[in-house]
């Protein structure tokens, strides 16, 4: 596994962690029917275990699995580190957004986590190229 | 874990149309979080479970999907859990008995237990080749 899929595997099942943490404690919420907790942390579960681990977790794993060019990976390792980077703290400023109401940080928080899948989609997008040329 | 997650895959989609007949009862309507989390957690969530343990690099040549107990208990934990909490959840808000928010607390523990064992079991996997 290269190492920038085993950072963004590693980064993904820490989310994995605090998502599932996070939803545990809506759970427990919702069996002594306190619904506002419910209501207040939904969305940013929902954020943490989306972006955080689904989506960065399919990110590491298809940056191993996808057809290799060692050319163009090594060229454009950097973005996907920028991506690894700009997706973390995506979910961090979307997450600090939702949970303190400032629309100001989750605005900025999913621009870098659209900024976050282009530059890694512009990164992968030449190996998918070169793979079907070769059938 | 990955027969267990199509099963989910069925069941979800059948509780999400079962939540949107016009006539569906007050469970039937509080089962919506629950038909949802069959699909995140039973289906995609032990989907990733599943295949990761089958292809991430492997441990050892002696063990090379680490430890059984461990995956077995992630399997068990997570499955149980799931469904304790489809039974629980849409329950707790029709019911004054403390049974239903008793399970569904055991629910939550068990679903958190399967990601924390899961993620320590596979840690060790993920490493540079």
């Amino acid at each position: 596994m290269p190492r920038l899929s085993c950072w963004l595997v590693r980064c993904a099942l820490l989310h994995l962690i605090v998502g599932f943490s996070l939803g545990a404690w809506i759970l427990v919420a919702k069996a002594r029917a306190h619904y506002e907790v419910v209501g207040a942390w939904r969305g940013v579960h929902a954020e943490i275990l989306l972006m955080g681990w689904l989506i960065q977790l399919a990110m590491g794993v298809s940056y191993w699995i996808l057809p290799r060019d060692d050319q163009s990976q090594r060229q454009r390792a950097w973005q996907v580190w920028g991506a690894l980077g700009t997706l973390n703290l995506g979910v961090g400023l979307s997450v600090f957004g939702m949970g303190a109401q400032q629309e100001m940080a989750l605005w900025v928080g999913r621009l870098l986590e659209l900024g976050s899948v282009l530059l890694y989609a512009t990164a992968v997008f030449p190996r998918l190229r070169r793979a079907s040329r070769l059938g | 874990m990955v027969r267990m997650s199509l099963l989910y895959l069925v069941l979800g989609l059948g509780l999400q149309v079962l939540t949107r007949l016009p006539l569906s009862s007050a469970w039937l309507l509080n089962a919506v979080p629950s038909a949802l989390h069959l699909l995140v957690v039973g289906w995609a969530t032990q989907m990733i479970f599943g295949v990761a343990y089958w292809m991430f690099p492997r441990l050892s040549r002696a063990v090379p999907y680490g430890s059984e107990r461990a995956s077995a208990s992630v399997f068990w934990c997570l499955n149980l859990g799931l469904v304790l909490r489809v039974v629980a959840e849409p329950t707790v808000p029709l019911s004054s008995a403390p049974v239903w928010g008793i399970l569904l607390v055991v629910s939550a523990g068990l679903q958190w237990l399967a990601g924390v064992v899961f993620v320590v079991s596979i840690w060790g996997r993920i490493r540079e080749k």
